[in-house]
């Protein structure tokens, strides 16, 4: 601290005016440091480009829906209405091609239940496709319905930006604890957070 | 009296239009070289040298933080060494890659699975068509990788690691590391043979 505030106050004699000021700007950065709000949501790069468009509140996705079991289409409907339907979140997920794309497929060498890849040029997606594993969310592994519909809004929070993130969110990276430790199926404020940061 | 008012200027002048010159010169040799340099990392792409990277974000089924419960969901669990790519599969949905696992030590095989010295273990991600995909929380195996597994079999000679990066444990040096921080937490020094004894009593 003295070695901080020594120099400049004997160099210009104003000594009584600068260590409380400085004192008092050191308080306000320590202050401000120690109360500072962990962000609980991570980003993975890029966005989609020209969102919101002007005159409009919100990220306005297209997504074009291909064909998947009935079971994972029944899923997908509902985690865009999770989305859509969440007030807090800055996004709007609405039918069309050119953006996401929703499908499902079967792998049983692998144990993701989900996943999504994406193309991206300067920082913007260039596209994004979003599958369900029908191996996990089919019959036999028994997933009961809110834990596909986690599965694939969380893909969908992919598709737009989000990356894994910790504690009782919807962009933990599995589908066991966002089900069972948390019992969610629907975003919550921390990736409402991290959406609304990129858009 | 214009020569002498000239005469003192001119070195002056002269200094200035040095310095100025030396400026110049230097901001020149520096620009050139730049510009020399980005040419040649322009060419790369040309040469169809660059590798493009995808990211597969997932949605892991499950994710393990403690090892009575990676033990209880896996068929085998061994240390070994990742030997090299077998094959790639380059399905337009998942890429995967086969790696060639040699056994070292059988650690956890209830049902007597493993009859082979060597496994194939695969992996989401690899290779293909000089793109590399890559899970966000999973990096791909290296070739000569040590590591302990605790794997699925999905088809006879076929495993994948149980909870993807939770479901894998580096060795270096006999000391056991987990590959990020998303399962087990482990002592900092913990050795294989204290590592096995816990994978036995878990």
């Amino acid at each position: 601290m003295r070695k901080f505030l020594l120099p400049i106050p004997h160099q210009f004699g104003k000594r009584h005016t600068l260590l409380p000021a400085t004192a008092s700007l050191l308080s306000i950065c320590i202050l401000f440091l120690s109360s500072g709000k962990v962000l609980a949501y991570n980003l993975e790069g890029p966005k989609w480009a020209g969102q919101p468009a002007p005159g409009h509140c919100c990220a306005y996705i297209y997504v074009q829906r291909g064909p998947a079991t009935t079971y994972d289409q029944t899923a997908y409907t509902n985690a865009i209405a999770a989305w859509n339907n969440d007030d807090r979140a800055l996004i709007f997920f609405a039918s069309g091609a050119g953006m996401g794309y929703t499908t499902d497929t079967y792998n049983s060498g692998t144990s993701l239940d989900g996943w999504t890849n994406y193309g991206s040029s300067n920082g913007y997606f260039t596209y994004a496709n979003t599958y369900l594993n029908y191996y996990f969310t089919g019959d036999t592994k028994n997933y009961p319905d809110g834990r596909i519909q986690g599965i694939a809004v969380h893909e969908l929070g992919h598709s737009v930006g989000l990356a894994h993130a910790s504690g009782c969110v919807i962009m933990v990276a599995a589908s066991y604890t966002r089900w069972y430790t948390c019992g969610i199926d629907t975003p919550q404020t921390d990736d409402e957070n991290g959406i609304n940061a990129l858009y | 009296m214009k020569k002498g008012y000239l005469k003192p200027t001119f070195p002056v002048k002269n200094r200035i239009f040095r310095r100025v010159s030396i400026v110049l010169l230097s901001g020149f040799a520096i620009w050139g070289t730049l510009l020399l340099s980005g040419c040649t990392s322009a060419s790369q792409p040309a040469q169809g040298q660059k590798m493009t990277t995808v990211t597969i974000y997932p949605s892991w089924s499950r994710l393990y933080q403690d090892l009575k419960s990676l033990k209880h969901d896996s068929d085998v669990a061994v240390s070994g060494t990742i030997m090299g790519i077998s094959k790639t599969i380059p399905s337009p949905s998942l890429v995967m890659t086969d790696f060639t696992f040699q056994i070292q030590k059988i650690l956890w095989d209830p049902h007597k699975r493993i009859n082979s010295t060597s496994i194939i273990v695969q992996q989401e991600g690899g290779v293909t068509n000089n793109t590399r995909y890559v899970a966000e929380d999973d990096p791909l195996f290296q070739v000569g990788e040590e590591a302990v597994l605790f794997l699925h079999e999905f088809s006879p000679g076929n495993y994948y690691v149980v909870g993807g990066p939770t479901g894998r444990f580096l060795i270096r040096g006999e000391v056991v590391k987990p590959i990020n921080n998303e399962g087990l937490s482990l002592p900092s020094n913990l050795s294989e043979s204290t590592f096995y004894t816990e994978i036995q009593n878990s």
